[in-house]
């Protein structure tokens, strides 16, 4: 089962001997002590034998190590593996409802498809009520709002079980330009925390539309943007830098300030050489170095706006001084790497390193940039 | 090239061929003379690069398909704006009595001497104007008290304080008396350091301009406010004192020295403001008043001192202006539009009448015009603040709109000052080519601008002040 991400210390694939278990969701339960929740309850799994009524059991070597009580797992009894759904142990939990996207953007780490995603849709919710945490969760896609109907379910679900979980869900927002449907989401959306992370990666519909590949997006972002914040939501803009905009952070951290009542953060972020951002990295990569001086005026202009600004995916040694109060350790330990000239470096624990999800050329590029 | 429009702007010219434009989404830009012309004349493919990405940023043009988003960007900024400030008052001001021990001769509340009977605030008000507050506050508030002298009437504070704390439970309430410190003791002393009670206190700068504008028939004024300055700052580290400054005509050749003297004191803070044609003021704008021009000349003068010397020194007036124009900031009540009478702050002076502003009870003590008064503090705070003299004062303060000001470029950052020009020119718009009030504003955004985008020394200064002193 694919779709699932979430940032873990260590694997969270495990491979089992054997169980009694179905293909599908369940939680974790550790003792017999284990309540289920009331309403929309997924299936307990034991690491051990049970003999309570409609509860399974799972011989897996690692379970105990990887999976604590509460976590929700998925089985998958042809591939016999177990994979970490949401788990206690993650820093930071994340769940993908659709692979469909209604943007195309060229550094897009995970490339859309037309897949069915109602059954996404169905386990993210399920898993988030049985998960039942206070801590935030992030949504993905695909686009998660692109199907109206599906995206306004999810939450159904979510409220009728008196879920309160704190959601961070990154969308593209052009569905917001739909006034109606904008405050459908607000009224749903009402009893629990959540921060709408959304792009805006150009100052204008030429570059905006650009980067997304998409004529027109940059329209419906701008009016999803002005629905949103102006019915107080929170809201986390979010720019890629490319070879593209960096000559124009600043223009876009003046657009946001000049057009919107409030936003909370603008992350800023480099490429992550995944997906389509890997097969185009030399069209779209702009050496660090280039990007810090465009970056430190955007910043700045942030500043000046009391807009908190925030570093994503960035080597902390090409990060200038006067910016690392915004520098974000953002990649997770199990898709960093560290060169082998870091191991002399002295801010290597502060640093979240380079993707290691990309070797050769990259890497190259890299090392020539960082050690010159 | 891109097909652009442009959107509604307002324009002036900046020294040395540069020029500013503004918008109703509160945004500006700094052009030169030939960016300038060409937007005006629609030749926007001659006009530099950063320039255009940046007047495309902030709402001056767009691309002609754009146009209709952008409009409502702009529409909804404005309503935005007009909406930040139409604020429950934060500033509560309290005048516990109007005696004073200082004779200065530009007294805007026209205060009468120390032993007068029959002008200090009776304390059966106190819960009354409790009742006011709470009516009308938000969770943080000031509450600031007034005179006179409020020290005169020490006991009044007192109680106010004790019942205000019980009453006002729950919220948090900073207080602040304005104060020349004649009458203060330790035992006052003891009780306001105890009770987190900041001090306000007007300090003109050196002896001969200090006890020249602000006389006292008991003391050498000056050294009153100096000695008690220096021994709270020695015994009572614990009392927050800010001082501000009234100029003069006596005060405008010496920039220099009004600057020193604050350092002397240990003081960084700078607050100096000109002054407000209220009370004695009025009648002695001959002898202490000046232009606008003036009053510039001198300000401009203390700014380039101020970055001569080594220490970091913040002037708030300047620090006002520009939080209003780079965060929309609405807490200056003189910068406020609608003005901030009620919306934004509140005075209960010593006979109980109600002011929606300071400057409304100083006109009222010189002028009795009734029509200032908004209620009297035995009203019912919920009948009191929809009545018809409250309406006339705000109706036509939206400076978006008023002339003079609709076609200005700092009209977006200044505010209207109805009881100002209802002083001066009898009228609550006032002809803004005859306002001291305008004419101040104009030349102190002229000032701010030009500074800031010309030069670079200037502006780094003014970016320090707006990270670390707002």
């Amino acid at each position: 089962m694919g779709g699932y991400q979430m940032d873990l210390e260590r694997a969270n694939d495990l491979r089992f001997e054997s169980t009694n278990a179905p293909d599908g969701l369940y939680v974790v339960s550790k003792s017999s002590e284990y309540e289920p929740h009331a309403e929309f309850l997924l299936p307990s799994i034991y690491p051990e034998k049970t003999t309570i009524k409609d509860a399974f059991e799972v011989n897996c070597k690692e379970f105990n190590e990887t999976f604590t009580k509460g976590d929700i797992i998925s089985v998958s009894n042809n591939r016999k593996k177990i994979l970490g759904v949401l788990s206690n142990n993650a820093k930071q939990n994340t769940l993908l409802v659709t692979e469909r996207c209604d943007n195309l953007c060229s550094f897009c780490s995970q490339p859309p498809n037309n897949n069915p995603d109602t059954h996404l849709y169905i386990n993210a919710a399920y898993s988030i009520i049985n998960f039942n945490t206070e801590s935030v969760i992030g949504i993905t896609g695909g686009e998660p709002l692109l199907d109206k109907e599906k995206f306004l379910t999810f939450l159904d679900i979510l409220n009728k079980a008196g879920n309160t979980t704190p959601l961070h869900i990154l969308t593209n927002g052009r569905s917001f330009s739909d006034l109606d449907f904008c405050n459908e989401v607000v009224k749903k959306a009402s009893n629990r925390d959540i921060l709408w992370g959304i792009p805006l990666h150009g100052h204008n519909h030429e570059l905006h539309d650009k980067c997304v590949s998409m004529p027109g997006a940059f329209v419906e972002t701008m009016q999803g943007l002005m629905n949103l914040s102006y019915a107080g939501q929170k809201i986390e803009l979010r720019t890629v830098v490319t070879k593209d905009n960096y000559k124009n952070l600043k223009n876009i951290s003046e657009l946001a300030n000049s057009s919107f009542p409030y936003i909370f953060t603008h992350a800023i972020m480099n490429l992550e050489p995944k997906g389509w951002a890997k097969r185009n990295f030399n069209e779209l990569y702009i050496s660090v170095v280039k990007q810090m001086p465009y970056i430190s005026d955007c910043v700045k202009n942030n500043n000046l706006k009391s807009l908190k600004s925030m570093l994503f995916n960035y080597p902390l040694c090409q990060t200038p001084f006067d910016l690392r109060d915004h520098y974000y350790k953002s990649i997770s330990d199990w898709k960093n790497y560290y060169p082998a000239f870091c191991n002399k470096c002295k801010v290597k624990n502060d640093c979240g390193g380079f993707f290691a999800s990309s070797v050769g050329d990259y890497l190259n590029v890299i090392k020539v940039e960082v050690e010159v | 090239m891109t097909n652009y429009t442009h959107l509604p702007f307002n324009f002036k010219g900046l020294q040395d061929d540069n020029y500013l434009v503004s918008n109703l989404a509160g945004q500006h830009q700094h052009l030169s003379k030939l960016d300038f012309e060409n937007l005006v004349h629609s030749k926007y493919d001659q006009i530099k690069h950063k320039s255009l990405d940046s007047l495309e940023s902030k709402h001056f043009i767009a691309p002609k398909n754009e146009a209709k988003m952008r409009e409502s960007i702009i529409t909804s900024k404005l309503a935005l704006r007009i909406q930040s400030s139409l604020i429950r008052p934060t500033l509560f001001m309290v005048v516990p009595t109007l005696r004073c021990d200082h004779d200065c001769h530009y007294c805007q509340v026209s205060r009468v001497t120390e032993n007068k009977k029959g002008y200090d605030l009776e304390e059966k008000h106190i819960a009354g104007i409790l009742d006011h507050i709470e009516f009308l506050s938000d969770k943080h508030i000031k509450i600031e008290f007034q005179g006179g002298e409020p020290l005169l009437n020490f006991n009044f504070i007192r109680n106010f304080f004790d019942t205000a704390k019980i009453k006002l439970k729950g919220k948090h309430i900073e207080f602040v008396i304005a104060t020349a410190l004649g009458p203060i003791n330790n035992e006052m002393l003891e009780w306001i350091e105890l009770n987190n009670i900041h001090l306000s206190v007007s300090f003109d700068g050196p002896e001969h301009i200090h006890s020249n504008n602000r006389p006292s028939k008991k003391f050498n004024s000056y050294e009153n406010t100096v000695d008690n300055i220096r021994l709270i700052k020695k015994h009572f580290k614990g009392i927050d004192v800010s001082l501000l400054s009234t100029i003069t005509k006596q005060s405008l050749k010496h920039p220099k020295q009004i600057v020193d003297s604050y350092l002397e004191l240990g003081t960084k803070n700078l607050f100096i403001r000109p002054l407000s044609p209220y009370g004695f003021a009025t009648d002695t704008w001959g002898a202490l008043g000046y232009s606008a021009n003036e009053f510039m000349s001198f300000y401009k003068e203390l700014i380039a001192y101020i970055q001569e010397l080594p220490q970091d020194i913040i002037e708030h007036s300047a620090l006002f202006h520009l939080n209003r124009i780079f965060s929309q900031a609405t807490s200056y009540v003189d910068l406020k539009s609608p003005a901030g009478i009620v919306f934004g702050a509140m005075c209960f002076d010593y006979n109980g009448n109600i002011f929606g502003s300071d400057e409304s009870r100083m006109l009222w003590t010189s002028t009795k015009a009734d029509e200032l008064i908004i209620g009297h503090i035995s009203d019912e705070p919920k009948n009191t603040y929809t009545k018809p003299n409250l309406i006339a004062l705000l109706r036509d303060t939206f400076v978006e709109v008023n002339p003079g000001c609709n076609d200005c470029v700092y009209s977006q950052f200044c505010g209207a000052d109805p009881v100002h020009h209802l002083a001066t020119q009898g009228d609550l718009i006032g002809h803004k080519a005859r306002s001291f009030f305008c004419q101040i504003e104009t030349q102190m955004f002229d000032f701010i601008f030009s500074e800031y985008y010309l030069n670079n020394q200037t502006r780094k200064m003014f970016d320090g002040w707006l990270s670390n002193g707002s």
